[in-house]
């Protein structure tokens, strides 16, 4: 058993594990609204436009979750500011940002030293180099996603599932839009920290797909993927432990083995029927 | 109309997308309990009213509905691959009623279930949305408007692609819901259906061509007035030829006498 409990030891582990068990939490439960409402590129774009605050924050030496943060904040507050004009959908506003973001981003880290490391740190996570203000903003963005489903999850889950029915009930669609893009920028800021900008779309679909396979009504897959989310943060993590696999990686490729598992199951359930 | 307050007033309604006007100087009143027949050829503006007696779209011109008011949006606007049962379809039209926070209770769901059997779909309640047919999907929408309790009802072509049995389920629906003094307001571009079930008609082609009952929109004058030269007049019954399927049936009734 000394396997189980060897890592837990270590003081980098523990956070790492403290971080990874949060973002599956959060990614897999959001995910599933990012599924059925087809936003992929909205977690796509996010994660790609996080990348200019996180290395402006390399540069100027302070936290990259602040960077980040500050940089999600950039992101929604223009997105909303273009979409104000009704010419401009949320796609359209990100498709404009993302490369602009990404660009500059990309730019200043080729402009600074090191320039290796922090690269592959922004694409594929640094699960191990998480701090203790990581994990305060993890747990934050944990309680914000927990406390929007419980205010607002049924109206959102009402807006993906019928809108116009929503807006015939007087939602307010934008304000109600705003809300779930902001917490999955959240949810990203998060997810960037522990498996990068380029692994993060896998963490926000992933976990959602199988549970999606997995459940017939809506918040039994909600659960079911920060379940899945969290298991394979947790598997991902022993096995970067006792291997050469970095931990974002580890921790997506566990993720894709689920839905392997989970598909392939479901498959042979229906050949044997 | 009777001299009851309007359940739907509209004056002077105008409503343009860019530089297009997709309804021009639209007036009329509909009087509560009738159950009404908004018709008109493709683009016409059908669906565009009543998303105007709605609010979604800004529009000129006075509107005054008695609220509140339910809807049933077309069956192709709603996500059929979200994951629902029938019931979770229905307890949605209560989501109003409960606020925010609030999660729908056993008794919510068991009214759901009452409004699933008024529909004829309470042995489906438990299987997902998504695995019903289109004239089941539409039932379940209908009794979700139900939930609503709407003093007036706008149904979006709650009758194109629904199979017979469905088809006569939700007009008796409906019919009872108009006996509650309830107001029903539907689009369709089915003519037959609309001179059968109608107690009244708009007709609509951008601007409001006539409103009345069947016998006063259903002539050869009034009706080529919306659909152009495409009308086709059998013994009396109507048929536009913008629609080839409703074109055969009304052929074929009256080969059958």
């Amino acid at each position: 058993m000394e396997w189980l409990t060897d890592p837990w030891s270590s003081g980098i582990m523990r956070r790492a594990f403290a971080e990874a068990i949060m973002m599956g939490a959060v990614t897999g439960a959001l995910g599933c609204f990012v599924l059925l409402r087809g936003l992929a590129f909205l977690g796509e774009s996010v994660a790609h436009t996080l990348i200019l605050g996180v290395v402006v924050a390399f540069l100027l030496g302070g936290p990259v979750a602040l960077g980040a943060v500050g940089a999600a904040a950039l992101t929604v507050a223009l997105s909303s500011a273009l979409t104000a004009d009704q010419r401009f959908s949320v796609d359209v506003s990100m498709g404009v940002l993302l490369p602009t973001f990404f660009g500059l981003g990309v730019t200043l880290i080729a402009l600074s030293e090191g320039y290796r490391s922090k690269l592959e740190g922004t694409l594929f996570g640094a699960i191990f180099a998480v701090t203790n203000l990581d994990l305060v903003l993890a747990a934050a963005a944990a309680v914000l996603a927990g406390a929007t489903l419980l205010f607002a999850g049924k109206e959102l889950a009402l807006v993906t599932f019928d809108r116009s029915m929503a807006q015939a009930m007087g939602y307010r669609m934008r304000l109600l839009d705003l809300l779930l893009f902001g917490v999955v920028t959240v949810a990203a800021v998060v997810a960037l920290r522990a498996v990068g900008n380029v692994l993060l779309t896998a963490m926000l679909l992933g976990p959602a797909l199988s549970a999606r396979l997995l459940t017939r009504t809506f918040w039994p897959m909600v659960a079911s993927a920060a379940a899945l989310g969290t298991l394979a943060g947790v598997l991902g993590l022993y096995w970067s432990w006792s291997s050469d696999v970095g931990g974002g990686p580890a921790i997506v490729l566990v993720v894709a083995g689920l839905f392997a598992v989970v598909a392939g199951g479901r498959a042979g359930a229906t050949l044997v029927r | 109309m009777s001299g009851s307050v309007a359940a739907i007033a509209v004056e002077r309604l105008s409503v343009a997308f860019g530089d297009r006007l997709v309804l021009e100087d639209v007036s009329f009143t509909v009087s509560p309990g009738a159950l009404v027949g908004v018709l008109g050829p493709n683009g016409a503006g059908k669906t565009t009213l009543l998303r105007a007696l709605l609010g979604e779209v800004t529009a000129d011109g006075r509107l005054t509905l008695a609220a509140p008011v339910a809807y049933v949006p077309q069956v192709s606007d709603v996500q059929a691959a979200f994951p629902i049962d029938a019931q979770g379809v229905v307890v949605m039209g209560l989501y109003p009623r409960l606020g925010w926070w609030r999660r729908p209770s056993r008794d919510d769901r068991r009214r759901a279930l009452a409004l699933l059997d008024q529909v004829g779909m309470a042995d489906r309640a438990r299987s997902p949305f998504g695995e019903l047919s289109g004239g089941q999907r539409q039932r379940v929408l209908l009794a979700r408007a139900l939930a609503q309790e709407g003093r007036v009802m706008l149904l979006d072509e709650p009758l194109s692609g629904v199979d017979t049995r469905s088809r006569a389920l939700m007009l008796e629906v409906l019919r009872q819901q108009c006996a509650e003094d309830r107001t029903v307001l539907m689009t369709t571009h089915d003519l037959a259906e609309a001179a059968r079930v109608c107690d009244r008609m708009l007709l609509l082609n951008r601007r409001l061509i006539a409103a009345g009952t069947t016998q006063e929109i259903f002539t050869e004058e009034v009706l080529r007035r919306a659909y152009g030269a495409d009308v086709l007049m059998l013994d009396g019954r109507v048929g536009a030829l913008d629609d080839p399927h409703h074109h055969t049936t009304t052929e074929r009734r009256r080969w059958n006498g």
